[in-house]
């Protein structure tokens, strides 16, 4: 096995060098991103605990099988996120079920994605938007705004990142961002959230 | 409760999945794909785009010559209207070959490592004009031609360039004609034996012709021949044009084929107003003679009738 084990302050890439040669330090992989993926997944509406316990499985079994298909121009955390995006969306398809969140966002993440919204001066004079409403609204949008909100929003991923995860070109997500954007605002019945 | 519940359930997965993930490893013996099973995989993708550039090239290529290669200069020996001609010369079979491998090349492209960084219009421009760009330089290579006439050949179903502009040509009773000048009958006469495409000998009269057309004619290269059937038992025929019949293979013939038309419109009318000189100088006399009617006959050929039709 060797003396040298993966350390803390070893980069994503040194760590599946690592694997590479001894498959235990994958360990150190899901150590490292289980709570990341467990909450992205959660925010895509994979629910219930026993259900993301599969999925997270899944996911990691996934990476570890393709890890030498790993392309080293990309971050592996975009590259994880991807993985963990297409296998939500399999066990959507598995399940049958449509891809709808459950209330998954936290109240400070939403009070943060509102502040971030309100930059916006469609909606700058929104100063005080229901969170809970907020929340149901992000979970009627359309599929395609919602991950990439989510993942801009709520993941904080770079423009760059979020084309590699969701393997959709940068200009794109811009544009999907701005419309899920404008649909949220429609969405959202300013009336009736006001406090 | 219950939520506090399920929190430590998961809490007490959490400090456990890494621990399952790697026993389903030992267990179920998981080993890594190979880097060459992605290499592969990727060279793959390349090569079925580069098959799918390839081939839309191809049919770039014999697109462009179809198209070019039409006999367009004299479309109204015929068609009705330049718009019909038009429509009838698009090679419709290359197109959606041309279509479709633009499709699978963008597909394929989008397969790619990073592939799906470029935008759909970014990748559809850019095969597009790729597509144009090798499919004019293989055209004055001269491969479209080739693999036009080798498929004519090859798939009875295929109809090239030239079977069509045959079907088209070889109809003497409307007038049209292909095939070779064989020999002058008679050192001053103005009659002339041609073997059509079909292996008829005709024997037609030049008397019509400029010496551009004698010229052309005597190359003894297979032509295109337009005139009237004065006596289709005799196989006489009334010749009042001849044009080439395919142009070089490898450059554009557009400047050759609008020169052509210029000529032969020029040719239209000065057999218009020499018909209509003499009716003028002979008035009342009946034009039954053999000198007179070749002459009108040419100005009243369909073709020249579809002209003026154009022209007005």
């Amino acid at each position: 096995m060797g003396d040298s084990k993966p350390s803390v302050d070893m980069t994503d890439e040194e760590i599946i060098k690592m694997v590479l040669r001894e498959p235990a330090f994958f360990g150190h992989i899901i150590e490292r991103y289980e709570s990341k993926m467990r909450r992205y997944i959660r925010r895509l509406g994979v629910r219930e605990p026993e259900d993301q316990d599969d999925v997270l499985q899944e996911i990691f079994m996934k990476v570890y099988k393709n890890i030498n298909g790993f392309d080293v121009q990309l971050s592996f955390s975009s590259w994880l996120y991807r993985i963990a995006h297409n296998e939500s969306i399999s066990w959507y398809r598995k399940k049958s079920v449509r891809p709808e969140g459950h209330l998954v966002f936290d109240s400070e993440e939403i009070l943060e994605f509102q502040e971030t919204m309100l930059d916006s001066s469609e909606v700058s004079h929104d100063k005080q938007l229901n969170a809970q409403e907020v929340s149901r609204a992000l979970e009627s949008l359309d599929q395609k705004y919602r991950d990439v909100l989510v993942l801009r929003y709520f993941e904080h991923k770079e423009y760059e990142e979020i084309s590699d995860i969701l393997k959709i070109p940068i200009g794109s997500v811009g544009t999907l961002i701005h419309r899920g954007k404008n649909q949220l605002h429609q969405i959202i019945n300013h009336d009736a959230v006001r406090v | 409760m219950k939520n506090n519940n399920s929190q430590l359930e998961s809490q007490e997965f959490k400090s456990k999945l890494s621990e399952c993930v790697i026993e389903r490893i030992c267990t179920e013996r998981v080993t890594p794909k190979s880097k060459l099973y992605f290499c592969l995989r990727e060279v793959l993708v390349w090569i079925l785009w580069a098959i799918s550039v390839v081939v839309g090239i191809l049919a770039v290529s014999v697109t462009v010559y179809v198209y070019l290669h039409t006999h367009f200069s004299i479309y109204e020996a015929t068609h009705d209207t330049f718009i019909l001609f038009a429509y009838e010369a698009l090679p419709y079979l290359w197109l959606g070959v041309f279509v479709l491998m633009t499709v699978l090349a963008i597909i394929h492209l989008r397969c790619t490592k990073h592939g799906y960084r470029h935008s759909l219009i970014k990748l559809t421009v850019s095969s597009i004009l790729f597509s144009i760009f090798g499919g004019v330089l293989i055209y004055y290579t001269g491969f479209g031609h080739i693999l036009d006439t080798k498929l004519g050949k090859m798939i009875p179903m295929y109809k090239s360039l030239e079977t069509r502009e045959m079907s088209l040509w070889q109809m003497p009773e409307e007038g049209r004609l292909v095939g070779v000048y064989t020999k002058v009958d008679g050192e001053e006469s103005p009659y002339i034996i041609f073997r059509d495409y079909a292996g008829e000998v005709w024997i037609i009269n030049t008397a019509d012709l400029f010496e551009r057309d004698i010229e052309l004619l005597t190359t003894e290269a297979q032509v295109r021949v337009i005139g009237v059937v004065i006596d289709s038992v005799g196989m006489n025929f009334h010749a009042c044009g001849v044009f080439p019949w395919m142009y070089d293979k490898t450059y554009m013939p557009m400047d050759e084929m609008a020169k052509e038309r210029r000529e032969f419109l020029q040719r239209v009318y000065a057999q218009k107003s020499r018909v209509l000189n003499k009716a003028k100088e002979l008035e009342s006399e009946v034009f039954d003679n053999e000198v007179n009617k070749p002459m009108g006959l040419c100005a009243e050929l369909a073709i020249v009738r579809r002209i003026e039709e154009s022209m007005r």
